[in-house]
């Protein structure tokens, strides 16, 4: 990633799941800073949500003494419209491969009376891309939103 | 987020307001698994004080959702917000719950359920 063109936010939030709150509070204070419509901003919030959320419950077991770290990039100033933000899950936990992750058709999951297997089918509908990767024990789960790109947001 | 229940006639209404996500929908569905061991099966659900949702609270009703389909359950609910509903949409949930405007078209869709059952 190159910094010196991103603007870069962080937070450190712990790995029970009532941080999920500030999770959502962190990501919005950072894109209320930008020119994105609204409904495009509660949607990324969503995603980063989700992700933050799976970590914490299936490689974290809500330990809250366990933390994730959240990185944000921006690639234009504030009150600019960006064209790309990336976002950026980090831990120490098992990597879990969301890329190859098959996502139940929504009929399935009502038929089979899941209530689970939701999030991350919403994570693929809204960002363009996401990527994994695990170096030096730090699992990374990158979020690529493009505005103006090919999801529907 | 908060949870109020209220009850007019047959109808065993659930007001939530704040925001349902993984921390908060365990309260909801324990208070649906409850209305519904107490014999309360007819449920509309408020959600005109709802500022977000996520998964885990969507998840609170797709596991139902089968339940309305055997008519074990008369569900409705009502007062979607434009934020709320768009995820809805994104996951086309929109077409398959049962999302009513207010809450007079809730209690119709669940009669005509209701009288389509005793057929």
């Amino acid at each position: 990633m190159q910094n010196d063109t991103y603007k870069v936010y962080r937070k450190k939030v712990n790995c029970s799941i009532d941080s999920l709150k500030e999770v959502r509070e962190f990501v919005g204070s950072v894109l209320a800073q930008y020119n994105l419509k609204e409904g495009d901003a509660n949607l990324m919030i969503l995603a980063v949500d989700e992700v933050c959320c799976n970590r914490m419950e299936h490689s974290h077991g809500c330990n809250p003494n366990e933390s994730l770290e959240l990185v944000i990039y921006v690639d234009v100033s504030p009150r600019q419209v960006p064209h790309q933000l990336i976002f950026e899950i980090r831990d120490k936990g098992e990597i879990f491969n969301i890329v190859d992750y098959a996502v139940p058709t929504i009929e399935q999951i009502i038929k089979e009376r899941k209530r689970g297997n939701i999030g991350l089918g919403l994570v693929k509908k809204i960002m363009d891309k996401i990527q994994i990767d695990k170096r030096e024990g730090i699992s990374v789960c990158r979020m690529i939103k493009e505005i103006g790109g090919t999801k529907a947001i | 987020m908060e949870l109020q229940i209220t009850e007019e006639q047959q109808y065993y209404i659930i007001t939530v307001s704040g925001d349902l996500d993984a921390s908060s929908s365990v309260k909801l569905d324990d208070e649906l698994t409850s209305a519904v061991e107490k014999g309360k099966n007819v449920i509309l659900i408020d959600f005109s004080g709802l500022n977000y949702i996520s998964s885990p609270g969507i998840g609170v009703f797709t596991s139902r959702l089968e339940d309305c389909e055997s008519g074990k359950l008369f569900l409705a609910i009502y007062g979607v917000s434009d934020k709320v509903m768009k995820v809805f949409k994104l996951l086309g949930l929109d077409k398959l719950m049962p999302i009513l405007n207010t809450k007079d078209d809730a209690k119709r869709h669940v009669q005509s359920l209701q009288k389509k059952s005793k057929l």
